[in-house]
């Protein structure tokens, strides 16, 4: 675990609450999704527009406000909409090595959007060998309930200061079946091809160069919540490339430092959005592009010897600059394709950019010792450049009082983030955490200039958008002995000025001619979370171990009602608030190399709802009353072997009594009673 | 250039392993240019439909499930609309005037008087 300090440690020494799956875990529970590797821990509530999505919640926040790394670099970019998003899946399951999530604010070292946590997907890297060593790797997944075949083929060469490796992964899914009340469900298949590329070269005997590629082609995944025959929509391309250098040197044996980073990336991430109208004979395009260069340099120096406990102190700088290009077009239907540019529909107006910078300091003191302690800071500061706007008075142009054009603008923004926390242990095994901390996410280009269809919603820019804040307190207990382990956390969030997605008028309605209610982005008053997040395992005889993890969520947000005269403040709860969810699961290992698992995940039916919720089909769809959506307890048998250190096979039976439910806020069902089959071969 | 091409043998070797199981979206003359599954959705002009249209599914048919009415056939609305809290239901057939109804798209007059859009609180009228 790097996520929590930046300092290589075990998950059980983490001065913060974390979560952690590993490469061995990933092997036994193969996930069909690389955001579905979460679905079973702790801490964790994983919503599903469609099943080519996937976006964690945790501590009731999501999307803009949990931050995505991949191996320590931002997916989240300047263009990351509110709501539940897809950019996790970009990431490539079959590359994974771990994942590492830690709970709770983390902008003091990754900045920006780290207000629920931080999700890092730290992929594989070749290693060093003291004498040429090939390196190879098969694997193959296939489900039933979606038809799916996925198979990745990995091949490299190790030597002794240079590894070298190449993966290729090629991810065919049909349409899911859900359970016995919904059978097959249309428009949920979609293709996926992806490449990696990765270099190590030992310079000298403590420095290192790490160079990667990664490349993501994702096909026709369709919106499965806002399509019907006649009117659906698909990415129709989602695409990622991302580049990667890093020089570190590590450990020197003398020095001011004692080790560093210097780290260049470039990210390109785009999706295109085709929605086919046949009643209207026209195909409707929305497509962006962002690409964001970043450097980041960071270092560690001796401990210091003045301050008690000699922590040692992490402190670097990072830059990102983003520049985003979006279009809209149309083709007819019915003739050949030929789509014609309609500016007034462009996601955003030009090409926006956005630069942010941001200096940080961490001082951690050992956390293996029987008291530790950790004190940190960041002050980061954010450009915005916004093109000049007319895309509403274009639209509007016939309406009696037109919108304004809206000028050419730079705007700026500052974040601030702090922590500080405590780790004692109370006695052998048993340790006592106590943290507080802040967190930030600065207005992006997409609150400022988003235009269209967003969500349940038709979104409306807005310039008037502040830094949003938060401040955690957290408690934690953590236990472990030789045949138990148990942790125990509370936290308190309140997050001031939470921007989101605010019923509110245009040109005097509520909603456009479609029906479709108008949105604008808004800084709430507030907002207060709760979270308990309660784990336990437990090894009742050294065959079998008892696991189980619950996580209680409660949000409340304050927030202007636009739609009423006076907008006064109303209350209610933050959208897709988990309900109260968990796991229980009994793994019996007759022998090191086989196992078999008994599964049950379960949440309670969810009625905190928000306005946000009830106009989302996804949770509250054509139905008079709606309640929210109802609770589940999802059973899955599964069981794995490893017959030589070469090939492992492993199987999972979900769902076994064909139960039709969803997660909260989901768009799709969970997979009906179906097989999961995963083969692994190594060289 | 060279990435352009590898990607585009990485794109058919997709859809070999897929093996053409899907042709959502693609354009199509008639239901048989079409995967299995699958029509030829055709936009309507006033002249009749169109000469070309796009693969796409069928709407449901009766008591085939759904959970939106615009899943099911234009004489169908979905069973969901009359059952408080529900969100599955199957395609059954629109109600008469003087039925308690959900949504216009309920009755066969495709007049639904009174409906909040929260409730099952309007009346099928002509």
């Amino acid at each position: 675990m790097v996520t929590a300090t930046h300092t290589p440690r075990r998950a059980e020494e983490a001065p913060r609450a974390v979560t952690v799956v590993s490469r061995e875990e990933l092997a036994r529970r193969p996930a069909r999704t690389t955001p579905e590797a979460l679905a079973e821990q702790e801490g964790v509530f994983l919503q599903k527009t469609n099943p080519a999505g996937g976006a964690p919640i945790v501590r009731g926040l999501y999307g803009q406000h949990l931050l995505l790394l991949v191996d320590g670099v931002r997916l989240n970019n300047a263009t990351v909409r509110s709501g539940p998003n897809q950019y996790l899946n970009t990431v490539d399951p079959f590359l994974i090595e771990q994942i590492e999530l830690v709970r709770g604010p983390g902008s003091v070292l990754h900045g920006s959007d780290a207000l629920g946590g931080v999700v890092n997907v730290r992929t594989f890297w070749p290693r060093f060998s003291s004498e040429p060593t090939p390196v190879g790797q098969l694997r193959a997944q296939a489900g039933s309930a979606d038809q799916s075949l996925q198979g990745h083929v990995r091949a490299g060469l190790s030597l002794m200061n240079t590894a070298v490796a190449v993966g290729v992964t090629l991810r065919d899914f049909n349409d899911v079946r859900g359970g016995a009340l919904v059978g097959r469900q249309r428009y949920t298949a979609y293709e996926e091809g992806d490449v990696a590329l990765k270099l190590r070269h030992r310079v000298t005997p403590s420095m290192q160069l790490a160079v990667q590629y990664q490349g993501v082609r994702q096909f026709d995944a369709p919106r499965l919540d806002r399509s019907v025959p006649g009117d659906f929509r698909r990415f129709t391309q989602q695409q990622r490339d991302f580049f990667q250098g890093r020089l570190e040197r590590s450990r020197a044996a003398d020095g001011l430092l004692r080790r560093w980073t210097v780290e260049l990336s470039a990210h390109r991430q785009s999706e295109q959005v085709d929605r086919f109208r046949v009643t209207r004979d026209r195909v409707e395009r929305d497509a962006a592009n962002v690409w964001t260069l970043g450097l980041r340099a960071e270092g560690e120096l001796s401990p210091i010897e003045l301050l008690p406990l000699r922590p040692s102190l992490i402190m670097g700088l990072d830059l990102f600059h983003d520049r985003a290009t979006s279009s809209a077009a149309r083709s007819p239907l019915s003739e050949q394709e030929r789509f014609v540019l309609r500016a007034e529909d462009a996601r955003y107006p030009g090409a926006p950019t956005a630069l942010s910078a941001g200096l940080f300091g961490l001082l951690a003191s050992d956390e293996r010792a029987p008291f530790s302690w950790h004190l940190g800071g960041r002050l980061q500061l954010h450009r915005t450049h916004l093109p000049e706007d007319s895309r509403l008075a274009e639209l509007f142009a016939s309406a009696v009082s037109p919108p304004p054009v809206l000028a050419e603008d730079t705007v700026s923004a500052v974040g601030v983030a702090a922590e500080l926390g405590v780790q004692h242990r109370l006695a052998p095994g048993l340790s006592l955490l106590a943290n507080l901390g802040s967190g930030f996410r600065a207005p992006n280009i997409d609150d400022y200039l988003r235009l269209g269809a967003e969500g349940p919603g038709f979104l409306i820019p807005g310039r008037d958008l502040r830094t949003e804040q938060s401040y955690t307190g957290e408690l934690g207990l953590r236990a472990r002995r030789e045949d138990f382990s148990a942790e125990l956390f509370y936290a308190y969030t309140v997050i001031r000025g939470l921007v989101g997605n605010v019923p509110t008028t245009l040109i005097g309605e509520t909603r456009t001619p479609e029906s479709v209610p108008y949105l604008a982005r808004q800084n709430r008053d507030s907002a207060r979370i709760h979270a308990l997040e309660g784990a336990v395992v437990f090894r009742a005889l050294p065959e079998l171990t008892l696991a189980s993890h619950a996580t209680w969520t409660l949000t409340r947000q304050r927030r202007r009602d636009l739609t009423v005269p006076g907008e006064p403040l109303i209350l209610e709860p933050l959208s897709r608030t988990p309900p109260l969810n968990g796991l229980v699961r009994i793994t019996l290992a007759p022998r090191e190399a086989l196992f078999f698992e008994a599964v049950a995940r379960w949440a309670l039916a969810q009625h905190e709802l928000s306005a946000a919720d009830r106009l989302d089909v996804r949770t509250c769809a054509e139905v008079p009353e709606c309640q929210g959506t109802p609770g589940f307890v999802g059973f899955h048998l599964r069981a794995g072997v490893q017959w030589s250190p070469h090939w492992r096979l492993s199987g999972t039976l979900q769902n076994l009594l064909d139960s039709t439910y969803r997660t909260h806020g989901s768009g799709v069902e969970e997979a009906g009673r179906s097989v999961v089959l995963a083969v692994e071969a190594t060289l | 250039m060279r990435r352009v091409r590898l990607w585009g043998w990485l794109a058919a070797l997709a859809a070999l392993l897929a093996g053409c199981g899907t042709s959502l979206g693609e354009r199509c003359g008639r239901d048989s240019d079409c995967a299995s599954g699958f029509i030829c959705a055709r936009p309507v002009r006033d002249e009749g439909p169109a000469a070309s249209g796009v693969c796409d599914y069928p709407l449901r048919e009766r008591d085939e499930p759904c959970t939106v009415a615009a899943e099911c056939a234009q004489s169908l609305t979905c069973s969901n609309h009359f059952a408080e809290g529900d969100r599955y239901g199957t395609c059954v057939p629109r109600r008469e005037d003087g039925s308690t109804c959900f949504a216009d798209r309920d009755c066969e007059s495709e007049h639904c008087e009174g409906a909040s859009g929260t409730a099952l609180d309007g009346t099928c009228a002509p």
